[in-house]
């Protein structure tokens, strides 16, 4: 590990930043209990890796998508383990869009959660097409069919069904962070490495 | 002959490229063979009652699953010849052989990861990656993690108690009941983020969350070197080879 990126780990994951981590992924593996509890019809299984990367940083988010994806596979859900590019890719892009001040309003929140559906489905497309064969046996496997009986590609077919899911549930994800990082008490987020991701820059100290 | 984390982790490396690059015949056969050591291989049995009734749910929604996918590819994608009709409803030779190809592959995938995590405490794999590399903060999140996500379930119900006792719109309409999310998720991560900060503190009064701690040396692991484990490795880079040697 290069010396500026072990800097950057150790600062992010320093004091509350190592057991926040921890707890970002418990949220991103057990989320679907409250998404099930609430009947709603979304993943939000990358909750957690947003929350991470706008409250602590690229390197805490890849981590705590990855870890998310491997444990997914030892909590029974192996198909998770292979699309561990996925969500490096979600947390590097979330956390990107938080050091450049898109948490701080509810429009560029949205904004940004629709961006990260559409590169969601393009990085996750070739991994279900050419390893799973789009069969990822959930109920969007009836989409991924439809497209492929009406002429497309697989690749195409994989590609259209994320772009009609991803979008929508990264967008929820995306406005639920911000408003409850926007709710959590000043003194709790200048806690965190990115907490002035939030904050306006005339109230960090 | 014994299977010890190296042994394990190599293994399921071998059953994952395999199931990748090798034909579905062989991959619904190395299934088989993953229940039957799962069955006499002391090392492989699963670890308690719940990892063993996981493998069994698992496996076996994961094979009805497979089946009526197959039978969807077949019906939905109209390629090659017509196996066989029924009522009007025409099943094609190519989207049944594709649906036996991933039906296959995912059923090798799954049974290999849970035949690793099944048998093998977390604990064993993380101490043992920590001595081939894996920092010790990595660890300490995965231990951690394990520790939220048992926790995780009656907190949430709790918080879920309490807002639906408040008034929280839980059961009105779609938007409503997205929107109370938050209702849900704010108490449970405001909490969690006071934990976080004391477990911090404790973690740092105790040297564990330090930069100098990078491998924990108090773990007793094992080696990583015998026969199985370069056997299973070397059987991981024929598998990935030779469909690329025979074209």
């Amino acid at each position: 590990m290069s010396s500026r990126l072990r800097l950057q780990f150790d600062r992010e994951l320093d004091g509350a930043g190592l057991p926040f981590v921890a707890f970002c992924i418990a949220l991103n593996l057990t989320v679907g209990q409250i998404t099930a509890a609430l009947k709603i019809p979304l993943y939000l299984d990358s909750v957690g890796t947003v929350l991470a990367a706008v409250l602590c940083g690229p390197i805490s988010a890849i981590l705590a998508g990855a870890i998310s994806n491997i444990l997914a596979g030892a909590f029974g859900n192996p198909a998770m383990m292979f699309f561990v590019p996925v969500i490096v890719v979600i947390g590097a892009f979330s956390a990107f869009l938080a050091a450049r001040g898109w948490f701080r309003s509810w429009y560029l929140a949205a904004a940004g959660g629709i961006l990260q559906g559409v590169l969601a489905a393009a990085v996750s497309a070739p991994i279900a097409a050419f390893v799973f064969g789009g069969v990822m046996l959930a109920g969007t496997d009836i989409l991924v069919l439809f497209f492929r009986s009406v002429g497309n590609t697989l690749l195409q077919s994989v590609f259209y069904q994320g772009l009609s899911s991803d979008p929508v549930d990264k967008t929820v994800t995306y406005l639920l962070v911000y408003f409850i990082c926007r709710n959590l008490p000043l003194r709790l987020l200048q806690r965190f490495h990115g907490g002035n991701n939030i904050l306006k820059p005339h109230t960090v100290h | 002959m014994h299977f010890r984390v190296p042994e394990k982790l190599a293994m399921t490396l071998c059953l994952l490229v395999t199931s990748l690059t090798g034909p579905p015949l062989l991959s619904l056969t190395l299934v088989a063979v993953v229940l039957l050591a799962r069955l006499i291989v002391p090392d492989l049995r699963s670890m308690n009652k719940i990892t063993a009734r996981r493998f069994r749910s698992v496996l076996a929604f994961l094979f009805c699953g497979a089946i009526v996918m197959t039978l969807l590819n077949g019906i939905l994608i109209r390629e090659g010849l017509i196996l066989f009709q029924w009522a009007g409803i025409s099943v094609y030779e190519s989207g049944i052989a594709f649906g036996i190809r991933t039906g296959a592959r995912l059923l090798l995938m799954t049974s290999a990861l849970l035949l690793l995590f099944g048998s093998t405490q977390l604990s064993g794999i993380t101490a043992f990656l920590n001595r081939m590399g894996l920092p010790a903060r990595i660890v300490m999140t995965i231990h951690l993690t394990v520790h939220f996500v048992a926790s995780m379930p009656s907190r949430i119900e709790r918080i879920y108690s309490a807002q639906e006792a408040r008034g929280a719109p839980v059961r009105a309409h779609l938007v409503s009941r997205i929107l109370s999310l938050t209702a849900v998720l704010s108490p449970l991560i405001l909490s969690s983020t006071v934990e976080s900060i004391e477990r911090g503190k404790a973690l740092e009064l105790r040297g564990y969350n330090s930069s100098s701690r990078w491998v924990d040396d108090t773990v007793q692991i094992d080696s990583p070197y015998s026969f199985l484990t370069v056997f299973f490795l070397f059987m991981s880079i024929i598998a990935l080879l030779l469909p690329w040697l025979l074209g």
